[in-house]
């Protein structure tokens, strides 16, 4: 087997093997020349690795098959699609020696950060506070975003504060995934009315409360360095009542959605603000009014590629090059 | 993570209630959507995965998965693996 080796590469994509976004990157990337290296969290235990964070560099090999050098002055840019940490979900089926593994294998992607000299798609540190939503309700807010009444909350008799009609949504401070063997859970937003909420029913952890927008219509805004790409997601054309993400996806229409100047700059700024280079911005307009929901600085873009057809893999293929 | 930690994560707290004992979970946890983990191989049908390119290829002809003619990519945001896009619950 004929070795190959990757020397210098402009950018370093640190992601998993089974992430097809990656490769659509890849594809661009390799269209316009630019040198790349790919890094998956699975393959890594069987490379031999060395890393010299005072030099800035990075070796490694796979005997026979695959080497590389990496040095911190000729890295344009990093993609970073890793998770900034790992959400205890209870697997029941894990050794902690593996778990200890699995950790430290994360610390030695995250020590990509002594590359600081490069772009980052997103720098995992900008990411972590980005992550969280009361500060990107905040934000949101200063930047000019409408913001749905939003109560933070383990006490059910304050829900009231948020509701609309006697209704409330309810959703996790952060992702909601428990594993128990074979089985997942993964929490959507709950729209409820007031009095199925008892005490004991959020009293354990809190929720994010916030007042429903009946008759709303979802939008997706993705945005990469100073470019938005801006998709409706409807019913056959109908607003969808509660999280979209319970619906059978056939059911679902995405297509393109044209928003105002305005919301187009808060999208942006609010991107910045948090120090991110690409989000995944969910807003849901009512009556003309944009109502900006969350962001997510790690969200999915590969299902708008075909469609409705938005080119945001080249357009991340621009940013590094 | 000790197994005892797990355990925890999966049992609801008990509340008294008219002097029965019930179990009460959480609203995000009693509404949360409950499904089979899909445990098989994750390796795209058919494709190789070519470390040096970093990217799936055909397995019989070399061609690259997402530049292969009617490839069509996920079809929902969350490529049907509510972990999500990085894996955050891994």
């Amino acid at each position: 087997m004929v070795q190959s080796s990757i020397q210098d590469p402009s950018v370093v994509i640190l992601a998993s093997r089974y992430d097809l976004s990656s490769d659509h990157v890849v594809s661009r990337l390799r269209g316009r020349g630019v040198s790349y290296l790919r890094l998956n969290s699975e393959d890594l235990p069987d490379l031999r690795l060395n890393m010299d964070p005072v030099r800035g560099t990075v070796e490694g090999e796979k005997t026979g098959e695959f080497s590389f050098v990496v040095r911190t002055h000729t890295v344009r840019g990093i993609y970073y699609r890793r998770p900034v940490f790992l959400r205890p979900c209870g697997s029941a089926d894990q050794p902690p020696e593996d778990l200890l593994a699995k950790e430290q294998w994360q610390t030695f992607i995250r020590a990509f950060m002594a590359f600081d000299g490069c772009r980052w798609m997103n720098h995992p540190a900008a990411t972590y506070r980005a992550e969280n939503k009361p500060v990107q309700l905040g934000l949101a807010q200063k930047v000019g975003f409408a913001v749905p009444k939003t109560l933070i909350t383990n006490q059910a008799s304050k829900l009231t504060n948020v509701a609309g009609q006697g209704k409330v949504a309810i959703k996790g401070l952060d992702t909601i995934l428990l594993r128990d063997r074979n089985t997942e859970r993964f929490g959507y937003t709950v729209m409820t009315s007031l009095e199925e909420v008892r005490p004991e029913d959020v009293s354990s952890f809190p929720v994010i409360a916030q007042e429903p927008l009946n008759g709303k219509t979802d939008l997706r805004v993705t945005v990469v360095g100073e470019e938005v790409f801006c998709v409706s997601i409807t019913d056959k054309g109908k607003p969808i009542d509660g999280d979209w993400r319970r619906k059978r996806k056939e059911l679902l229409s995405f297509e393109y959605h044209r928003p105002p100047d305005t919301v187009k700059s808060h999208c942006i700024e609010l991107t910045k603000h948090l120090g991110l280079a690409f989000g995944a911005i969910d807003l849901a307009v009512m009556q003309d009014v944009y109502y900006f929901l969350e962001i997510n600085p790690t969200g999915e873009w590969a299902w708008l590629l075909h469609n409705p057809g938005m080119p945001i893999d080249d357009s991340i293929a621009r940013y590094f090059a | 993570m000790s197994e005892e930690h797990q355990i925890v994560a999966f049992t609801a707290p008990v509340i008294r209630d008219r002097e029965e004992e019930t179990q009460v979970r959480h609203i995000l946890l009693d509404r949360a959507w409950a499904y089979e983990v899909d445990r098989r191989n994750l390796a795209p049908e058919a494709c190789t995965y070519d470390m040096a390119q970093g990217r799936w290829v055909l397995s019989a002809s070399g061609i690259p998965l997402v530049e292969t003619p009617g490839y069509q990519g996920p079809s929902t945001k969350k490529c049907d693996i509510e972990t999500g896009e990085d894996q955050k619950g891994e």
